[in-house]
């Protein structure tokens, strides 16, 4: 079959040592990142972004990869063992598997954890490799407007996926595509919103944007806090759940193998929503809800299967469409383009190299993550001993040479820390990030892509209800944007 | 497309005042959200943040770096001098070491060259 020839030229390229190499450090550096709490797969991949430079682009893609859902293995150690998420799509596994491991099923907590990302995260790639090819060709039927209606549908999306206030996410979201405006405009290049600075004209850059406010947002944030976290003492067996657990959880990771690859395929949804959705579906179908909350081994198996599916689907729309799905892949977008690889539905004739080469590596990088996560859990628990007073001032320090790396520029250093002080109050007063980043990356295009299908239409906005793929988009999206606006107005009614 | 997302921006703000003022839901009041936490920390350590950026070209990478993280590393828990001291100094220097000389990531020079 074309597919298994092309998965072996694949492995001809992920197996050579230089990649092997990188996959390995990559896996490193993210199980690395996702254990510690305070720095997570975007910090660690915008910082090491510059440091690609010198390799090659497949190289670098496939360290970058380790690094992404790498971190989907790690964090759930801290998570479990210490109730501290290493990073976002952990945050679910807090919730169920500390519980376990105060009951002394520590062990096969991390075990669940370890052997459900694999299962998940392996299917993920299976899957990957035999969409891409029929997807690329769906996506050379694109044209302008169906690509504003993907990208708006994405907005929408995360807005409407966002936890919190509905009205708040959407202001973000709005920030972030004017935040995107700032620099020359792409078709006329007449200068926006510069105020006269310089530095300006190339508009906002995505990583201090990034850095500021995900990681010096989140560090301002730890320092408010007093106290040390306490590790559970606990002796760990083995890490092998029992027959029984195995049994339930298997049902959890099939479940959130499926659910995680389909949100992370959406642009918009990602490993974070996969896991808390894969959450609510197991609780929701479970026969014993009262277990969540208190041990429950889904709540465990789910989640984690469900992260891990979520960074394989995420790979589809960037490697097939073009288009990043969350803010990860918007740097792996942004990683293909520094390397001279542009994204698009040609990605894969022209640069089949690095497809299949990033596919084989992710196969052998989940292998190796399971044995780097579970024989070396005490080596990960000594990692976490080291207080935070030491660990900040470094995850700083990366932060400010990775701003700075960019552009040679200190200026970007000074817009890293202005984000990371608007991220911190952002932080404070509940105001999600997240939609912003978003917003902010997928913005250019979107304003593009709607000009450029206003300009080929002669200003006639009925292009996108015409054309039968972008029409399906536009009506779900205004769907998504009308139903809280109806329920509102039907409590109103209600009411009265 | 900026007035557009700027003129939303406007609208949904005026609309998060009017929920606020007519919801029903208890929330805490804002002064909550900084009692008993130590802003002050948070405060001198972006003071500390922007007077590294200001002076990042004068000082150069590792001077201005050596000051930052001496200072960081006494920032939320003071520990003895000598280790504080060379915490700064290893993290400078091997920061330094992978980021510039390894990786050939270009750094800052200040007026000393370095």
């Amino acid at each position: 079959m074309d597919v298994l020839q092309s998965l072996l030229y694949g492995f001809s390229v992920g197996l050579e040592p230089g990649n092997l190499f990188f996959c390995f450090v990559g896996c490193l550096i993210g199980t690395l990142v996702g254990v510690l709490p305070g720095i997570g797969p975007i910090g660690a991949i915008s910082i090491l972004l510059p440091a690609t430079f010198r390799m090659s682009p497949v190289s670098a893609i496939i360290m970058l990869a380790g690094i992404y859902y790498g971190s989907m293995y790690g964090g759930s150690t801290t998570s479990i063992l210490v109730n501290i998420p290493g990073e976002a799509a952990s945050v679910v596994t807090c919730l169920d598997g500390h519980e376990m491991a105060k009951r002394g099923r520590a062990g096969a907590a991390l075990g669940l954890a370890a052997f459900g990302s694999f299962i998940a995260g392996t299917i993920g790639v299976v899957a990957l490799m035999f969409l891409a090819d029929p997807l690329a060709r769906f996506a050379l039927k694109f044209g302008a407007p169906e690509y504003f209606a993907v990208i708006l549908l994405g907005l929408t999306l995360i807005t409407y996926l966002s936890q919190g206030s509905r009205t708040k996410a959407l202001m973000m979201g709005a920030l972030g595509l004017t935040l995107s405006c700032v620099g020359l405009d792409h078709i006329q290049a007449t200068p926006r919103m510069t105020f006269n600075i310089l530095q300006l004209l190339d508009g906002i850059d995505m990583v201090p944007l990034a850095m500021g406010l995900f990681g010096v947002a989140e560090i301002l944030i730890n320092l408010e806090e007093t106290g040390t976290p306490e590790i559970l003492k606990t002796k760990i067996k083995s890490y092998f759940p029992n027959k029984a657990e195995w049994l339930r959880s298997r049902g959890a990771i099939a479940r959130g193998t499926l659910l995680g690859f389909f949100l992370g395929i959406m642009p918009g949804a990602g490993a974070v929503i996969s896991s808390f959705a894969s959450y609510g579906l197991e609780k929701r179908i479970s026969k014993r809800k009262e277990e969540f909350g208190k041990g429950a081994v889904e709540g465990v198996a789910g989640p984690e299967s469900a992260n891990n599916a979520a960074t394989s689907g995420a790979f589809v729309p960037l490697l097939t469409l073009g288009i990043p799905s969350n803010i990860i892949m918007a740097l792996f977008f942004g990683a293909l383009i520094l390397h001279g690889v542009r994204p698009g539905p040609l990605l894969l004739k022209e640069h089949a190299d690095l497809f299949w080469g990033l596919v084989s590596s992710m196969y052998i990088g989940n292998v190796m993550l399971l044995v780097l996560n579970l024989p070396l859990i005490p080596l990960w628990v000594q990692v976490l001993k080291v207080p935070y007073r030491i660990l900040f001032p470094l995850i700083l320090v990366f932060c400010i040479v990775g701003s700075y790396a960019l552009k040679n520029s200190v200026f970007d250093v000074l817009l890293m820390m202005f984000f990371g002080i608007v991220g911190y109050l952002f932080k404070k007063y509940e105001y999600e990030p997240a939609p912003l980043i978003l917003a902010f990356v997928l913005g250019p295009m979107l304003e593009s892509n709607l000009r450029q299908s206003l300009i080929s239409s002669q200003g006639s906005f009925q292009v996108f209800f015409t054309r039968p793929i972008s029409a399906v988009f536009i009506s779900i999206a205004i769907l998504l944007f009308a139903v809280p606006i109806l329920r509102y107005l039907l409590r109103i009614k209600r009411m009265n | 497309m900026p007035f557009l997302s700027g003129s939303a921006l406007g609208v949904l703000g005026i609309i998060l005042v009017i929920k606020s003022i007519f919801g029903k839901s208890v929330r805490p009041g804002a002064a909550r959200l900084w009692r008993g936490k130590q802003w002050g920390k948070v405060a001198l350590t972006i003071l500390a943040l922007l007077l590294y950026a200001i002076l990042l070209p004068r000082l150069g990478y590792l001077i201005a770096t050596f000051s930052l993280t001496l200072f960081l590393f006494g920032v939320v828990a003071k520990p003895r001098l000598w280790v504080q001291v060379a915490s700064a100094l290893a993290t400078s220097v091997a920061t330094y070491v992978v980021f510039y000389v390894w990786l050939g990531v270009q750094l800052p020079k200040g007026f000393l060259g370095f």
